[in-house]
């Protein structure tokens, strides 16, 4: 880890979470975390079809995609529905969860491959 | 103060998640989910300034869902039956530690 790439890791770490923080305020915290769950695994879907070096994009990946995305907000939404007995609900988001974010990462990442 | 708060939080949580994946690959970026799923269940009734710099930005960061995806990924160009089950293992131990944290909390 050379200074240079941490101190990028740590910069786009904080327009992440400021990001997944603002689009939580704007559409809802559950909506804000789906949408930056799906765009975050489309994004690192796109830059793992990169060539360069592994230091090169740890800002991209490490740094945004995974301060972008929460799996904790995610857990604690899917618990707490649970333990309401909230079943639709719980089934709902974990089909869109896993659909988008599979669906965003297989699309990001033949968008990287078209190109 | 509450700005300078969440980018000390952000940027903490995701060094010690790009420390513990380079060391230690899917355990290590399950690990962090684990730990951060109970840490934020625990802060589940918490609100304001802590929610936001510790929840958000500290543990937020910390966990990942872009890495599970690029992991599962990765285990299905070798096997999908072990990408399927590192996805489903991930979610429910992740549903009942953030569950153990609620109660925890509570």
């Amino acid at each position: 880890m050379t200074t240079r790439s941490a101190s990028a890791v740590m910069v786009a770490a904080v327009v992440g979470a400021g990001s997944r923080w603002l689009l939580g305020i704007s559409v809802g915290q559950e909506c804000g975390l789906l949408v930056a769950n799906i765009a975050g695994c489309a994004l690192i879907g796109w830059a793992s079809h990169s060539q360069e070096q592994k230091w090169d994009k740890a800002w991209l990946t490490a740094g945004l995609c995974g301060s972008f995305t929460s799996f904790s907000g995610l857990a604690v939404q899917l618990a707490t529905g649970l333990e309401a007995q909230r079943w639709s609900y719980v089934s709902l988001w974990v089909a869109a969860s896993l659909l988008g974010c599979g669906v965003g990462f297989d699309l990001g990442r033949s968008f990287r491959g078209s190109r | 103060m509450t700005i300078l708060l969440f980018i000390l939080a952000a940027s903490f949580g995701a060094i010690t998640r790009w420390k513990m994946t380079n060391r230690w690959g899917r355990v290590g970026t399950w690990a962090l989910n684990m730990a951060g799923a109970l840490a934020l269940g625990f802060l589940a009734g918490v609100g304001g300034t802590l929610l936001t710099v510790v929840g958000t930005a500290g543990i937020g960061a910390l966990t990942t869902v872009s890495g599970v995806a690029r992991e599962v990924s990765t285990l299905a160009s070798v096997s999908q039956l072990r990408a399927a089950a590192y996805l489903l293992m991930t979610l429910l131990t992740g549903i009942c530690a953030a569950w153990i944290g609620v109660h925890w909390g509570m």
